[in-house]
């Protein structure tokens, strides 16, 4: 097997917003918020899913330009801050 | 490969059963469908059960459990986890031993109590080097119908679907649901209703998503001459597939977080499905244009629009005109779900794909009371689960 890196921007093909707290291994946000899902389209011809960094739904249109950030997931017990990768729209960065 | 008959069925009431055991409740059904076969426990010749991963230790070798719970035969167990698709598997060995002339009469069983909620990951090994899929996904923070509503806002943005198109799935289902006695939810819904449900994931409602369940229920298979000897009425069991993902499908599955996209994808969304309904086809000699009613996993509203298609029932865009037009209805020329689906009993991963070899049985036999599919002859299942598993069958008189 060999590793691709992919680029930094791809497309948005859908998105979902998750209104109730996911279980563990989750860490919820206290209070929890609802928060957006994207599925993003790259160019190397794979889509995966992430957290979209924030949700105003009336931005989003399918096809509309995010790029790949990598952001704190939550906080654990020993103070670490777990990241993991998470997308946003081109505008928000400009 | 010789012929396989549905001797006997037997299926437990769903719904939440805090003061029952999954295993006596697995015990009672499978009693039951071996009266309902006409034979005594000890002339069942092996045994093939869902492994209820919910039960820890002993729920992975559930049929070990059932049996000992009953009265342990020396016969042959297995025990076989493939997800949601699980009862579908545990028949699809069951039919080989009986196709294969190994053994005459098999049963096939699934009994499982799901968690409330969203459906959590099972624990893993804490030094596994690298994090698990499973475990990135919930750190991520997505639940089963977080998936099942990005296909969703898909089929919306390609076919125009609307919010009352997807909400009447929910009131199709829930009508053949308040029919059947065995169901959870027996009760109408309407449109109203639905619409005003909370909103799960984005576009999916509450009452758009299954519940998870504890249920259970067991298939009997014998050889024709064996059913004979009983006089039990003639069910075939004419085709029983079991298919995997293939290379090139831009479906993400549950719990993965990546897949080829949609505009490079080189085989169709949920190909395991479009191959198990496309091998049952072949296997039976017969289309989607013979089948009489069809159960299909409708883990949400958007499976049911989704497999129409999937299965070969109409073309792509059309599941909803199908719907509106009153065609997957009781009464209508494809009666899809007249159980009632899993929008009426709610989930029981192991035991979904039994509960509707079960119903198709009973639609055969012609016993399905007031949601008899009238002059039913043929009938199809078919059941899906995560990571790519399915199972499709076609039963005959």
């Amino acid at each position: 097997m060999e590793d691709t890196t992919l680029t930094r921007r791809g497309k948005l093909a859908s998105w979902t917003v998750v209104h109730y707290p996911p279980p563990p291994p989750h860490v919820p946000e206290e209070p929890f918020e609802p928060f957006g899902i994207a599925e993003v389209s790259f160019p190397e011809g794979i889509q995966i899913v992430g957290p979209m960094t924030k949700v105003d739904l009336s931005d989003l249109k399918l096809g509309m330009e995010l790029e790949t950030v990598v952001e704190t997931y939550y906080v654990d017990h020993d103070g670490e801050a777990v990241l993991g990768w998470k997308f946003r729209s081109v505008e928000e960065e400009e | 490969m010789r012929e396989v008959v549905i001797a006997g069925v037997g299926l437990h009431p769903w719904g939440k059963f805090p003061d029952k055991s999954w295993v006596q409740m697995g015990a009672e059904t499978s009693l039951e469908a071996a009266d309902d076969a006409g034979v005594q426990w000890t002339e069942i010749e092996s045994m093939v059960c869902g492994a209820m991963q919910w039960g820890g230790s002993t729920g992975m070798r559930a049929g070990n459990t059932i049996a000992a719970a009953i009265g342990e035969t020396g016969v042959p167990i297995q025990n076989i986890n493939n997800a949601c698709a699980s009862g579908g598997s545990v028949l699809r060995s069951a039919w080989l031993m009986v196709a294969s002339e190994l053994h005459d009469v098999v049963i096939a069983v699934g009994a499982d109590k799901s968690p409330k909620g969203f459906l959590p990951s099972v624990p893993v090994l804490a030094d596994e080097p690298g994090m698990p899929i499973d475990m990135v996904r919930w750190h991520l923070g997505l639940p089963n119908p977080g998936y099942w509503a990005l296909e969703m806002r898909k089929r919306m943005e390609r076919y125009g679907t609307t919010a009352e198109q997807l909400a009447q799935v929910k009131v199709k289902n829930s009508r053949h649901g308040a029919l059947n006695p065995y169901a959870r939810y027996q009760r109408e819904f309407t449109i109203e209703e639905v619409l005003a449900s909370p909103m799960v994931c984005d576009p999916l409602h509450l009452y758009e998503i299954c519940g998870t369940s504890d249920g259970a229920a067991a298939v009997v298979l014998t050889s024709r001459d064996f059913a004979k000897k009983n006089g039990l009425p003639i069910v075939k069991l004419a085709a029983c597939s079991l298919t995997s993902g293939m290379f090139g499908d831009p479906t993400i599955r549950i719990p993965l977080l990546s897949a080829t996209s949609d505009e490079e994808a080189t085989a169709p969304l949920l190909s395991e499905s479009e191959l198990a309904a496309r091998m049952a086809f072949e296997q039976a000699g017969l289309g989607p244009e013979d089948m009489d009613f069809v159960e299909l996993p409708d883990n949400s509203s958007w499976h049911e629009l989704q497999y129409l298609e999937t299965m070969g029932f109409c073309a792509p865009g059309e599941a909803e005109k199908l719907l509106t037009e009153g065609v997957t209805e009781l009464g209508g020329g494809l009666p899809v779900c007249p159980s009632g689906g899993f929008s009426s009993f709610g989930e029981a991963t192991i035991a979904q794909g039994l509960l509707q070899v079960v119903e198709a049985t009973w639609q055969l036999r012609g016993t399905a009371g007031s949601r008899q599919v009238e002059g039913a002859r043929i009938g199809m299942t078919q059941v899906y689960g995560a990571q790519a598993n399915n199972s499709a069958c076609i039963l005959t008189t």
